[in-house]
């Protein structure tokens, strides 16, 4: 149970210093509103910690955080409703993205546009180019969204195309 | 510009981003024990004392069936009472049950047909009360009277009853069209927006779309 689980302990916010920025890429490609980023970011890190006894070491943090993040921002799309009760802001909260959120809005026009489409895409395709762009192979994408490395590249194939038609001037 | 030269670029942010993301160990620990423990909450007042009142009306029900089995006017009531508890006590059984068995960090696609099995799951049983509680409020109040040692057709009388029944058998398309007239226009109010959507069958059919989309991922075919 959830609520016997022991205090947050220096391990795992070590391990979530390496994780933070995956979880605000993540985050930041699901939520262009304020509020809801901050939302999704809190439920990205509850739901870390909840994990993180089964968390084996064998596997990179950053890698198993992503897999997690994104698996909660697909659900966050897709809840019915929000508990706004629970929500606080985000440096109340103790993650401060503030100057993040300045550095993503400085980064140049190709990056920002490159977020505007990708956040255009459904979710699994979302998802996808988000673990191609940080740089994992097909086999390591098919692994982490449960498909064949075959459907991952003739899938990205596809994405390219669509990306590349839609973001030519 | 293509893919692959964005990746280069959207790598170049990483260093900036570490930097400039910064964590607050003394608010976090805070922050997300607060937050389970509202979880917690949740679950442990929604789930267990409902499963512990089942197993105790399946219990008592059994044994009025088994005191009343060769009174058909009592014991049918108590049988239908029974399968409703031992179908929505099966429901809750097989939500914790899935709950345990979801692991986010595990592959995408799987995740998420197990997460949507449970919301699936979940709706079904709101269904199940809520469209079945109008008709079997009449057999609850046949047994219980009959528990407390009344005659109930006596004490109500035969038409009464039926008139609760005919009164049950509306009350469902009623609450069904005015589920769907409120369906989405509810958005201030979580709860009663959540109940108006299972009612409407919007959300059953917005997880069953989504099952959908997971199976095309997976086996490689284009979006609809």
């Amino acid at each position: 149970m959830a609520g016997e689980s022991p205090a947050l302990d220096d391990r795992f916010l070590d391990r979530l210093e390496e994780a933070k920025r995956a979880l605000y890429k993540v985050a930041s490609s699901w939520c262009r509103d304020p509020h809801d980023r901050a939302d999704l970011l809190q439920e990205m890190v509850v739901q870390l910690w909840r994990s993180f006894e089964r968390y084996d070491e064998r596997m990179p943090f950053p890698t198993w955080a992503y897999r997690i993040a994104l698996n909660v921002a697909i659900s966050f799309r897709r809840r019915e409703t929000r508990r706004q009760r629970d929500l606080v802001p985000l440096e109340q909260f103790g993650l401060d993205v503030a100057d993040a959120d300045l550095a993503l809005a400085d980064a140049s026009s190709d990056v920002r546009r490159l977020l505007d489409r990708v956040a255009a895409l459904d979710e699994l395709s979302r998802a996808l180019v988000l673990l191609h762009l940080e740089g994992h192979r097909h086999a390591e994408i098919g692994e982490a969204l449960g498909i064949s490395e075959g459907n991952v590249a003739t899938r990205l194939g596809r994405i390219k195309e669509r990306l590349r038609r839609s973001m030519d001037p | 510009m293509d893919l692959d030269t964005m990746q280069e670029r959207w790598k170049s942010l990483d260093a900036r981003l570490d930097a400039c993301i910064r964590l607050d160990r003394h608010l976090l620990r805070e922050s997300v024990e607060r937050r389970l423990r509202s979880h917690a909450r949740w679950e442990v007042a929604l789930r267990l004392p409902g499963l512990a009142l089942d197993v105790v009306a399946v219990a008592w029900l059994g044994s009025f069936l088994a005191n009343h089995a060769a009174e058909p006017g009592l014991a049918v009531p108590a049988l239908l009472v029974l399968a409703f508890v031992v179908v929505t006590g099966s429901a809750t059984v097989r939500h914790l049950l899935l709950v345990g068995r979801i692991d986010l960090a595990g592959p995408v696609v799987k995740s998420q047909r197990l997460l949507q099995e449970r919301k699936a799951e979940r709706i079904r049983a709101s269904l199940a009360v809520f469209l079945l509680a109008p008709l079997l409020w009449t057999p609850l109040l046949v047994v219980a009277i009959a528990a407390l040692g009344a005659d109930p057709y006596r004490l109500l009388g035969v038409p009464w009853l039926l008139a609760n029944v005919a009164l049950g058998l509306v009350a469902i398309p009623a609450g069904i069209a005015l589920a769907r007239r409120l369906a989405g226009r509810l958005s201030g109010h979580p709860f009663l927006q959540r109940l108006a959507d299972d009612l409407a069958g919007r959300n059953l059919s917005a997880a069953t779309a989504w099952l959908g989309a997971l199976d095309r991922f997976e086996r490689g075919e284009d979006e609809r």
